[in-house]
């Protein structure tokens, strides 16, 4: 019964092992926060194994499911760690994409990090960020796009938010994105994977 | 060495081959790749750098990802087609691919007949995790999609894989549609005129993602 184990069963895709093991190390005393770290963990080794083609796109959905059901039972002690979220993260799919198995991912891991994280689904409308933002006052913008041709989309979104006199951080996350799509589209930060996007939350939340 | 070497993914061997005039020397790379950006990227490199006796190399290749991002031309010059991926080369055009929306799931023979497709996946989702839970992950995979699209290409033996996608897309749910491929864009990338839709990469030079859609359809 330890964290490598559970990073372990969640690289294997051991449904019933991971949702076993968090509940143990939670009735032992591990905090929440440690155990999503564990889990995380996991799901890098699952994302190295579909880029080695061992595994494939049905295991993403299946690593993502095992996710859901491990985060429905730590949510409750989250929240009971930090009454108060760290901060509120507005996050999409950008215009003209519909692929989010990387960002509903990440959604989860911010979750477990203890942000409040608004999901505005796929194909969202630059006018719908606008509106997020405005109604939360996010201090960070999370935009998902797989699509190369979508990266106009994320151009104009971004313009949109500045447009409005809105500046909240911008990240950009998603398997093609680099430096040069950053600049090109405005963005603040890009993210390849999971764990750089919470990175990056850590840096503007200072958390 | 030809004139002309063409390096392509086998996603578009039979197709190119079929329009093959003489004189191009060909290498076709794993469709597979396409999956690490990083991978494919590097096979595409070591591809060119073996190159040197050709006037031109063309690639056949979307943007793929970003998988072409950072390639150098040697000594060869690289013609590559402005498009963001294979679907848009088969149908003929950004606009073609476009015109279908983004709720569309496109497949070819081509596609079939590598490792990695909506068939293959549904019968090894299923046989992995059982026919619900299996069927359920297919479903949740493609929960946003709304059609997959069969693209005809006049491979041998094509209908009859589009009869297996159209079983598959009953099953989890999905519309099935049959489209006309169009070798427009194929045939250009081989015989040229080489315009506006592609791109040109000079000896020495480096692909980037701003050359790339620089006075493109984007």
């Amino acid at each position: 019964m330890s964290k490598e184990a559970l990073s372990k069963a969640m690289a294997e895709l051991e449904e019933e092992q991971v949702i076993a093991l968090v509940k143990e190390l939670l009735g032992s005393g591990v905090a929440p926060l440690e155990i999503v770290k564990a889990l995380q963990e996991g799901m890098v080794e699952v994302g190295n194994r579909f880029e080695r083609g061992d595994y494939f796109l049905s295991e993403l959905v299946m690593a993502g499911e095992i996710m859901k059901g491990a985060m429905d039972i730590l949510e409750p002690h989250l929240a009971g760690e930090s009454t108060e979220h760290k901060g509120t993260i507005v996050i999409g799919t950008v215009r003209g994409d519909i692929h989010d198995l990387g960002k509903n991912i990440v959604v989860m891991l911010l979750k477990g990090a203890g942000y409040k994280v608004v999901d505005l689904g796929v194909d969202v409308p630059k006018e719908k960020f606008v509106e997020a933002v405005k109604e939360t006052g996010a201090p960070l913008v999370g935009m998902s796009v797989l699509l190369t041709s979508c990266q106009g989309a994320l151009k104009e979104t971004i313009e949109a938010l500045r447009a409005e006199g809105l500046n909240p951080k911008v990240i950009i996350g998603g398997n093609y994105v680099n430096e040069t799509v950053k600049k090109h589209v405005g963005a603040d930060y890009f993210a390849t994977t999971a764990s750089d996007g919470l990175k990056a939350a850590a840096e503007v939340f200072g958390a | 060495m030809g004139r002309y070497t063409v390096i392509a993914c086998k996603v578009l061997e039979e197709e190119l081959l079929s329009l093959a005039p003489g004189g191009h020397e060909w290498y076709f790379l794993d469709q597979g790749l396409h999956r690490s950006p990083d991978r494919l990227r590097q096979a595409l490199q070591e591809a060119i750098d073996s190159i040197r006796n050709s006037e031109r190399i063309l690639l056949g290749y979307g943007f793929c990802g970003g998988a072409l991002e950072g390639l150098r031309a040697r000594t060869v010059p690289l013609t590559i087609p402005r498009l963001d991926d294979c679907i848009s080369l088969l149908l003929g055009s950004v606009e073609a691919r476009k015109a279908w929306g983004p709720e569309t799931y496109f497949l070819s023979a081509g596609w079939l007949a590598g490792e990695e497709s909506l068939v293959r996946e549904y019968a090894r989702c299923v046989s992995r995790y059982g026919e619900e839970r299996g069927s359920l992950l297919i479903r949740q995979l493609f929960c946003h999609y709304q059609r997959v699209v069969f693209i005809k290409t006049g491979r041998q033996g094509e209908d009859l894989e589009g009869e297996k996608v159209r079983e598959v897309a009953e099953k989890i749910g999905l519309r099935f549609e049959v489209t006309d491929g169009h070798k427009g864009y194929l045939q250009k990338l081989l015989q040229g005129p080489w315009d506006n839709l592609f791109l040109h990469v000079p000896p020495g030079e480096v692909v980037t993602v701003e050359k790339y859609y620089t006075q493109a359809n984007y």
